[in-house]
C-alpha cells in the first residue's frame, strides 16, 4: 500500500511526530512543486499584463479561484482569496456590518476561535447591537437546540464553527442555517477546521458564508478563501480599498468609483498569485485522496488516542462518541500545566499544542487552564499514535 | 552568569513558563540560572529540555515550590 508520507519531504527530513495539523498542516511535494514552478516558469503580475507571460499568471491565478470554489461547491464570483480564515471571518462581519441595526443581535458560541468570536463584538460595538453567546454543553460540545432557541427576528447574524479546533466537535450547521433564514439572518460559518477534513457543500449546507485558511489543508500561509453569497457580496464594501478592486475612478470635484466584478471587488492590490496557485494544487492532492476517506481515518486514530488516554485516567475535552467529533482531542494531564506536557513531549520529538488554542472563553467556560491538543491529519498513521501515546506515559 | 526568572510568565498562548524558558536556552549563553515554579518546570522535564536544547544542568535545587538550576552548553 501507498504510504502517505511519502508524499511530504518534512515528514522524511525530520524525526518526527506531527500532530498538530490543526495549526497548521504539512505541505506535499506537488504543493511545494507548483510554487516553484510558478516561479520558474510563469510569474508576472495578474490582470494588468498585455504580454503573454501575464496572461498565463493571470489564468493561473484565476483558475485557482475556481478550483477552491468548485471544492466546495461554490462558484468563483463568490470565492475571494484572503489571507486566512481570521481574514476571512472579519471581512465577513466587515461586509455585513450594514445589515445590522440599533439593537439587533448576532447569535455566536462559547466554542468559537477569537477568529469568529472578536469580529462579531467590533461589528456589534459600532452598530449599537448585541452579541448572544450561546454557551456549550457540558463537554464543550456546540449545543444547536439552544442556538436555535436563541435565533428570532431580531437576530441578523448567527456566526458558528463547522468543527471546533478544541473538542473536535462537528456542528450541524444545517439545522441552525435552516433556523436563521426562518427568521431573516444570514448564517457565517467558521470552515478552517472543516473544509480540510470533511466533504463541503456550501448549497447542502445551505449557509450564507464560509471562511477558511489554506495552511491547514496542505496549502501554503498566507492565503484561504472567503466564500460568500454573490449577492452579499454585491451589497457590502470592500474593507479594501487600492488596485485591481476597481473599474473606473474618475475624480471631478467628487469621488466616482465603479468596482470590479465579483470576487476581485474585494481583492485590493496584488494578491498572493503563487499561494494561490499552491492553494489550487492542495485542493488536487485532497481531491486525488478522496476528500471522504479523511474523516474515517481521523476518527480511527482519534478514538485509540482517546482510549489510550482513558487508560491513563488523563481526562479529554468533547464528545465521547467519535461520529460526533473530528480527529482533534485536547486533553488535562492531572496536575500537570499543559505547556510542561507540550514542552516534555517536544524533547522526545512529539508535536503538539498547548494552551487555549485561541479559544479561551471556551476553556474558561469549562473551568480548564489550557489543554494539551493532539490534532491529526491523512498522513499520520497508528505508529504516531502510539509513538504519542508512549511518550506521554513516560512523561516523569 | 545571567539569572533568568520565570516565575511571573504568563499564562497564554504566547507567554508561558514553557516557551520563557525556550527564549532563554535561544540566547545561548554559555553558562545561566534559572529560576521556575517547580509546578511549571519540573527538574527531570527541565533536564530533557535542556538536553534537546544543547544544555546540562550543572546544579540544582527546590526550596518554597521554586526550582533554581545552574545550566551549562554542552
Ligand atoms: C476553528 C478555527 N477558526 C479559525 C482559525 C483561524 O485560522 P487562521 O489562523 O489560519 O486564520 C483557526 C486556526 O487555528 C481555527 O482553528
Amino acid at each position: 500500500m501507498r504510504n502517505v508520507k511519502d508524499d511530504f519531504p518534512i515528514l522524511k527530513n525530520r524525526d518526527i511526530v506531527y500532530l498538530d495539523n490543526a495549526a497548521t498542516t504539512q505541505k506535499p511535494k506537488s504543493v511545494i512543486e507548483a510554487i516553484k514552478e510558478f516561479y520558474e516558469y510563469h510569474n508576472a503580475n495578474i490582470h494588468r499584463g498585455i504580454y503573454p507571460l501575464a496572461r498565463e499568471a493571470t489564468e493561473m491565478y484565476e483558475g485557482a479561484h475556481e478550483r477552491v470554489a468548485k471544492f466546495i461547491g461554490g462558484k468563483m464570483e463568490e470565492t475571494v482569496f484572503v489571507r486566512n480564515a481570521s481574514e476571512g471571518l472579519n471581512l465577513a462581519a466587515w461586509i455585513l456590518k450594514d445589515r445590522i441595526g440599533k439593537g439587533d443581535k448576532i447569535i455566536t458560541t462559547m466554542s468559537e476561535h477569537h477568529s469568529n468570536f472578536l469580529p462579531w463584538f467590533k461589528i456589534a460595538r459600532m452598530r449599537g447591537a448585541r452579541v448572544d453567546v450561546i454557551p456549550t454543553k457540558e463537554d464543550g460540545s456546540i449545543d444547536e437546540e439552544k442556538i436555535i432557541e436563541a435565533i428570532d427576528s431580531r437576530t441578523k447574524i448567527v456566526a458558528v464553527q463547522h468543527a471546533s479546533n478544541v473538542t473536535g466537535y462537528i456542528t450541524d450547521v444545517k439545522e441552525i442555517a435552516r433556523a436563521a433564514h426562518d427568521n431573516g439572518a444570514v448564517i457565517v460559518v467558521d470552515g478552517a477546521q472543516s473544509v480540510p477534513h470533511i466533504p463541503i457543500d456550501v448549497k447542502k449546507l445551505g449557509i450564507d458564508a464560509l471562511a477558511f485558511s489554506a495552511h491547514k489543508m496542505l496549502g501554503p500561509t498566507g492565503i484561504g478563501a472567503l466564500w460568500m453569497k454573490a449577492d452579499l457580496l454585491e451589497e457590502g464594501e470592500p474593507f479594501l480599498e487600492g488596485g485591481d478592486m476597481i473599474k473606473e475612478v474618475h475624480y471631478n470635484s467628487e469621488l466616482q468609483v465603479i468596482y470590479n466584478d465579483l470576487p476581485w471587488k474585494y481583492e485590493a492590490g496584488t494578491p498572493n498569485i503563487a499561494g494561490g496557485v499552491g492553494f489550487a494544487a492542495a485542493v488536487d492532492y485532497l481531491e486525488r485522496y478522496g476528500m471522504e476517506n479523511i474523516l474515517p481515518h481521523e476518527q480511527k486514530l482519534a478514538k485509540r488516542i482517546m482510549n489510550g488516554l482513558e487508560e491513563m485516567g488523563v481526562p479529554f475535552v468533547g464528545p465521547r462518541d467519535i461520529k460526533r467529533r473530528g480527529g482533534v482531542v485536547a486533553f488535562s494531564v492531572p496536575g500537570k500545566n499543559p505547556y510542561t506536557v507540550a514542552l516534555y513531549l517536544g524533547t522526545k520529538n512529539v508535536c503538539v499544542r498547548a494552551g487555549y488554542h485561541c479559544a479561551q472563553p471556551l476553556h474558561e467556560s469549562l473551568g480548564i487552564k489550557g489543554t494539551v491538543r493532539a490534532s491529526l491529519y491523512i498522513y499520520n498513521d497508528e505508529e504516531d499514535v502510539e509513538k504519542f501515546l508512549e511518550a506521554l506515559e513516560g512523561m516523569p | 552568569m545571567k539569572t533568568y526568572d520565570l516565575r511571573n510568565a504568563g499564562e497564554g498562548c504566547i507567554d508561558n513558563p514553557a516557551l520563557a524558558l525556550l527564549d532563554v536556552f535561544a540566547k545561548r549563553d554559555r553558562e545561566l540560572q534559572v529560576i521556575v515554579k517547580a509546578e511549571d518546570i519540573p527538574l527531570e522535564v527541565l533536564r530533557d529540555v535542556a538536553r534537546s536544547c544543547g544544555y546540562e544542568v550543572k546544579s540544582s535545587r527546590e526550596e518554597d515550590g521554586l526550582l533554581v538550576a545552574v545550566l551549562v552548553r554542552s
